[in-house]
This record gives C-alpha cells, structure tokens and sequence, in this order.
C-alpha cells in the first residue's frame, strides 16, 4: 500500500524532471539553430540529422506542403493539426516555442511510460526509477528531445507495443489493443513499425499476428486519407523520391561503415564518445554536428569508463534475460525489436544518435533485467552509469551547441 | 504486339476485358441455374445493349467496373453452393473495391450476407489491405496516382455536381442503358447527351419489351428458386447504383455499364419460372431490336464525335474525356 501511495509522486517526479530538461535544452538549442528568426537556415539537418527547423515550419506553418508525411505517415494529423489549433490558442506563442514545448510534453510521456513498463516488467520502486533517471540522462534522450524533431516525436510511438509486452506478464492483452499497439508504431516513423510486428508475433501466433498487423495497417492507411482530405499537399508514405534517396545514398563519410553505424547504435546510445562534424547531402547539404567519429571514438578517461558500466550492464542484462527470465515473450521482444532496429539504422543511416531513442527503451529494459539475476551490482552500475551519463552527456551537449551555433552562424 | 500504336494497343486491351466481362457475365448466368440456351440469349442481350455497345469501345474504365462488379454476386452464388469460404468473399470483396470505390458496396454487403457481423467487418477490413498493399506496388511504377481514400478531387467533382433531375436519371437507368434513343449533340462542337432526351414511338416499343422482361425477372427474383442472399445482394446493389445514378445528376448514362448488367441478370431470373419460353423469346426480339437500333445509334454519335474532333479537340466535349480516342475509330 506504502508503494502505491509512492507510485504517483514518484512518476510525477520523474515527468517533472523530464519537463524541466527539454525545456532547458530546448531554450538552448533553439538559439543556436536558429539564430534569427528571419534568417534562412540551408543546412537545417545540422542537429544530429535532426532537421529541427523544418519539423517547426511543417508543423506550425499556415499553408506549408506537408510532404514530410512520405517519411513520417500522420505527423500533419498527430502533430501539426494540434500544434495549429494550439497556436490559435494561444497566438503570442511562437512556432518555435510552441515545439519547444510539445516536445517536452513528448520527451516527458516517454520517462513516464518507460518508468510504467519497468515497473510492470516487476522491478521495484526505487530500481524502476534509478534506471529512468538513467535513461534520462542518456545521450539519447537528451539530444532527441533537446530539439524538436519528427524522430523524437516518433520515438514515442514505440512505446505501447513494449508496454503490451511487458503487461502480458501478469494480463494477456486483448487483439485490438495490440492492432492499436501496431498502429501507433507505424503511425510516426515506417521505421518503427518493427516493434507492433514484432509485438504482434511475440503476444499471438503467427496468423493471428498477421491478422493483427493487417488490421493495424488498415487504421494508419484510413487515417492517413483522413489526413489527406485535411491537409491535400500531405503525401503518401514511403512515396517520395527523397525518402527513397535517403535510404538508398547515405552520407558519405559513413558509407560502407554499417557495422560501425549498429555498434554506435547500442554503444553510444547512453553515453556519447565525443562530439564532431560530418559531411552531409541533399537540399540541406553541409556539415552535421555528428558523435565524434562513428567507430567507438573513444575520449577520455570518464567516456571510457561510461561505455564500459553501460556495456557491463547490457551485458549483465542480456544474460539475465536470457538464463533467467521466465518471460520468454520479453526476451523474444527485446532480442527481436533490437535486431529490427539496429539492422534498420545500418540500412538507413547515417546517423543512429537520434533515431536510437526509439530503441532505447528497449535497451533500458534490457540492462534492468539484470535486477533479477545481480540486484546489487546492477544497482551500484547503474547509479555509476547514472553520474557518468549525467558528466558525459552535459559536457558533449555544450560542445554540440557550440558546434550548431558556428554551424549555422 | 510490340510496336503497335497507342489506339491498336487500346483497342485489343478494350476487346480482352470486354470479352471477360462477357464471360463473367456467362458465368454469373450459369451459377444462377440458367440453361445454356438461355444463359446465351442474356449474354447476348447484355452485349447489345446501349451501355455495352457505347462503353465498351472507349478508353474508359467502366467495363472494367462491371466486371468487377460481378465478383461479389458470384461469390454469394458459389457460397450457396460451398459456403464459409474466407478466402473467396474477401478476394471477391478486394476485386470489387480494385477499380471503383463505389462498387466495394458489393463485396462488403456480399461478406455480410455470407457470414456474421464481427467477420464480414474482418473480411473487408482484410479486402482493403490488399487492395492497399497492391496499389503501394502499382504506386512504384506509377508515382503520381492517387490513394484510393481520401481523394480530394473526387470530394471536388461531388460538390461541384448540378441538381439531379430525376425523372431524367430514371429512364437513363432503366431504359436508355439498354435501348439508346436519337443521341441528342449539344452543339456543333460539344458533346453527346441523352439526359434529357424525349421518347419517341420507335424506341418506345422496344423499351415496352425490356420493361416487361425486367418485372418478370423481378418477380421471379423474389419468388423464384434464386437463393435468398442473391436475391438480397442484387437487390441492394441495383438499389445502391440507382442513388447513386439520382445522387450524380450530370450525364447517368456515362455509369451505365455498371448498372446495365445488374438489370439484365434481373431479367434473366424470368427463365428460372414457368414463363420460361415466353421470357426467352422476348428476350430474343429485344436482342435484335437492340442490336439494330443501338449500332444505328453508335454509328451516329461516333460519326459526330469525329466531326466535332476535326473541328476543335476539346477533352471534355463527349461524356469522358476520351475523344482523341474514338474520334480515331472508323464511323
């Protein structure tokens, strides 16, 4: 009962603590991508990829085309359709401001969700909530959600198939919450579409699955004409010819450097290596602020310990979910979404900073299962993990916004 | 066929699926319980009629329409016959929705007649995923077509629609879609219409004919031995495509070819009763009044539509845009 009262004070805390965060990254990051708000930005992607400016002027924009849906199928239904009835509202409310703040909302529905599935994966009050504090302090976590971005919004969409799973545990969940599971997956990010398949094959048999996942396409498809008859510039997904040239020319310094791509993908996803400046393509050609050098670029003592506590605590949780987890369902999903992901990340590339907190939860849960096997030592690495991430990823956010600044300057 | 010009490669494209209309139609027949001859005789019948012999040599889509239209009619007849089919009803229902949206009407009426509610939801949920599924494939070789939902310019084409008139969509569907009056041209250069056509003795009597056929035919469809889903189906489909003849006012005869068919297998069920002999020789005159009188009229329109092309080529001047086409086909 004691716990129960704790439960919402402590996941307040939690969201709380996300809020105050991605605002302040936000406030900062806004200045430094866009230093005059009349100032043409050519190379919006200067953001990790992030293509921050743009994500604001989609969204915010009266009688901008919204082709962005080729990438990213509802983002005019699901996003800029409340960011447009919100700026109503409140017309002193900048574009930018406005995203600012949504994506706060965003980055503090992922910390409270992610707290919800540790703690329905069983693990108890205060471990569940040092390892969010970790995955707060991610690297992750704080450059997606530092600046708004479709990939940040979208890493929200991932999160009900794993909460599904996770639930499944102690409540066999109903068909049409894993259609909807499924749906919301796709709905943001094609890419992310992995994880309610994935769900869908874990929770029910194969047919069923594909059954499942039928009707999950179904809802986005009758959702995205929806949003067609809304916002008429909107653009089937998957149909651009950018998106195709996305996937198929990657940028150049990273090309054939796939394995490098999936490494940095689970390795630098909780504590970067350092912070540098890559070549970039397209309309939106120039450098990116990019992890400094994509093979393990290791930098300094207190980096090298951070990739070390994190490997040890991935490793330790791989182990536990494999040996000693009863819930094969979790492991399969955890194993299974992870694959999806990094093999996908590889394929498109270039740079897997951003797009890994969609996988991030998954990694968390990963690394907490080693609870069940060595509650103590993963307690003692994860506090560790927790003040080197906080050391890390702070000092490696201040050089990249000094780096954006001269980027876009 | 390589090498064959744009028209020739049009011309043996609109003979093939006009050919497997008429087989569909044949079959569809068959399935009902007609006899060979008489299956034959209401082929014939369909094959002559206006809409048949005005649709199926442009470049449109409407014989395609139609034939896709049988699909879920047939899928209810071979239910009877094998029933629970998943597979069958739900390709039927996808085949149905693969080139007019208005006819998925068909395929998912058609699932809920077979099988119960939850299902027949499920069936043509799964008949939309795989028409989507094979549209994203048909969208990587043509990039600019547009998602079968949410098109805006079909919502624009029904708001701009005029005020139907009734009485004229009326005879269009029921008789001129099978024996074609004096096409009237609108002007010198302008189209072909028939919306507002008078009547006049010669095409009167043949109209007597068919409108005789078509209520022994739907007598005998509700009386007969047809089975009770059919009869529900092809009811409610005539039913669907008559509001949405009265809904779309502007030229009824231009959906012609999807609403003949259903008229012609409502006769047909006139073969199924004791007034067997008496339908099929009604049905026999009227082939060949139709037959004559309809050529006659083609001949006309085609002849007016090439000399209105040599003066001015206007997409829009004939019932679709498909002039250059049959301007291009000897009168």
């Amino acid at each position: 009962m004691t716990r129960w009262k704790l439960e919402l004070p402590v996941a307040l805390a939690l969201v709380l603590m996300s809020l105050i965060l991605t605002l302040s990254t936000n406030r900062l990051t806004a200045i430094a991508l866009r230093p005059a708000s009349d100032t043409p930005v050519v190379n919006d992607g200067v953001w990790f990829g992030a293509e921050a400016v743009d994500t604001v002027n989609r969204l915010t924009v009266p009688e901008i085309e919204q082709t962005q849906t080729a990438r990213y199928p509802l983002s005019a239904l699901w996003l800029r359709l409340p960011a447009r009835l919100l700026m109503r509202a409140a017309p002193a409310l900048g574009g930018s401001e406005l995203l600012g703040y949504l994506t706060a909302i965003a980055g503090a529905i992922w910390v409270g969700a992610l707290f919800l599935i540790l703690r329905t994966c069983g693990h108890g009050l205060a471990d569940a909530a040092l390892v969010t504090l970790m995955a707060m302090a991610s690297a992750s976590f704080v450059f997606a959600f530092a600046a708004p971005s479709m990939l940040a919004f979208a890493a929200v969409t991932t999160l009900p198939s794993l909460t599904l799973v996770s639930i499944s545990r102690t409540r066999p969940p109903a068909d049409s919450h894993i259609v909807i599971a499924a749906a919301v997956s796709a709905a943001l990010n094609p890419a992310n579409a992995g994880f309610g398949v994935v769900a869908a094959l874990v929770l029910r048999d194969w047919r069923r699955a594909v059954q499942i996942v039928g009707n999950a396409v179904a809802i986005v498809l009758v959702m995205w004409s929806l949003q067609h008859l809304i916002f008429r510039t909107s653009v089937f997904p998957l149909l651009l010819q950018e998106q195709q040239a996305q996937t198929t020319d990657p940028v150049t310094a990273y090309r054939h450097r796939r394995v490098a791509i999936a490494a940095s993908t689970v390795m630098h996803s909780v504590v970067v290596p350092g912070i540098g400046v890559a070549s970039s393509k397209g309309d939106r050609s120039g450098p990116i602020v990019a992890l400094g050098g994509v093979p393990p670029g290791w930098r300094g003592v207190v980096t090298v310990a951070g990739m070390l506590v994190w490997t040890a605590l991935l490793a330790i949780g791989l182990w536990a979910l494999t040996r000693h987890s009863a819930d094969t369902r979790l492991r399969v999903f955890a194993w299974s979404a992870l694959a999806t992901h990094v093999t996908l990340a590889s394929t498109i590339g270039p740079e897997p900073l951003i797009q890994a907190v969609s996988i991030l939860p998954v990694m968390v849960v990963i690394a907490a299962a080693g609870l069940w096997w060595r509650p103590r030592a993963v307690r003692v690495l994860s506090a560790v993990m927790l003040v080197l991430a906080i050391l890390i990823n702070l000092w490696a956010l201040r050089d990249a916004i000094e780096l954006a600044s001269a980027l876009t300057s | 066929m390589y090498g064959a010009s744009r028209i020739d490669s049009f011309r043996w494209t609109a003979a093939f699926y006009a050919a497997l209309w008429s087989a569909a139609f044949f079959w569809m027949l068959r399935l009902l319980g007609c006899r060979l001859p008489d299956a034959i005789i209401f082929t014939g019948l369909a094959n002559v009629s206006a809409a048949a012999v005005f649709w199926t040599p442009v470049p449109e889509f409407f014989v395609l329409g139609a034939l896709t239209l049988l699909a879920p009619l047939g899928a209810v007849l071979a239910d009877h016959a094998a029933p629970g089919l998943a597979v069958r009803t739900t390709l039927a229902s996808a085949v149905s929705l693969s080139v007019t949206f208005t006819n998925w009407l068909a395929g998912i009426a058609a699932a809920f007649l077979v099988t119960t509610r939850v299902r027949a939801f499920q069936w043509s949920v799964n008949a939309f995923v795989i028409v989507s599924v094979l549209w994203i494939a048909q969208a990587a070789w043509f990039p600019h077509a547009e998602f079968l939902l949410g098109n805006a310019r079909a919502i624009d084409y029904l708001e701009r629609l005029p005020e139907p008139v009734f009485t004229e969509a009326l005879m269009v569907f029921f008789l001129h879609s099978m024996i074609m009056p004096a096409v009237a041209p609108i002007g010198p250069t302008e189209g072909l219409s028939i919306q507002s056509v008078s009547t006049a003795w010669p095409w009167s009597l043949l109209w007597l004919l068919w409108l005789s056929l078509l209520l022994a035919g739907s007598r005998q469809l509700f009386l007969g031995p047809a089975p009770s889903s059919f009869r529900v189906l092809l009811s409610c489909v005539v039913a669907g495509q008559l509001f949405l003849h009265l809904l779309i006012g502007r030229e009824t005869f231009l959906f012609s070819m999807h609403s003949m068919p259903l008229l012609v297998l409502v006769a047909a069920c006139a073969t199924l009763g004791r007034a067997r002999i008496v339908a099929l020789a009604l049905a026999t005159i009227l082939t060949g009044g139709a037959a004559l009188n309809n050529w006659q009229q083609f001949q006309g329109a085609a002849q007016h539509v090439a000399t209105a092309a040599a003066t001015v080529v206007k997409d829009d001047a004939v019932f679709t845009d498909s002039v250059d086409c049959l301007s291009q086909m000897p009168p």
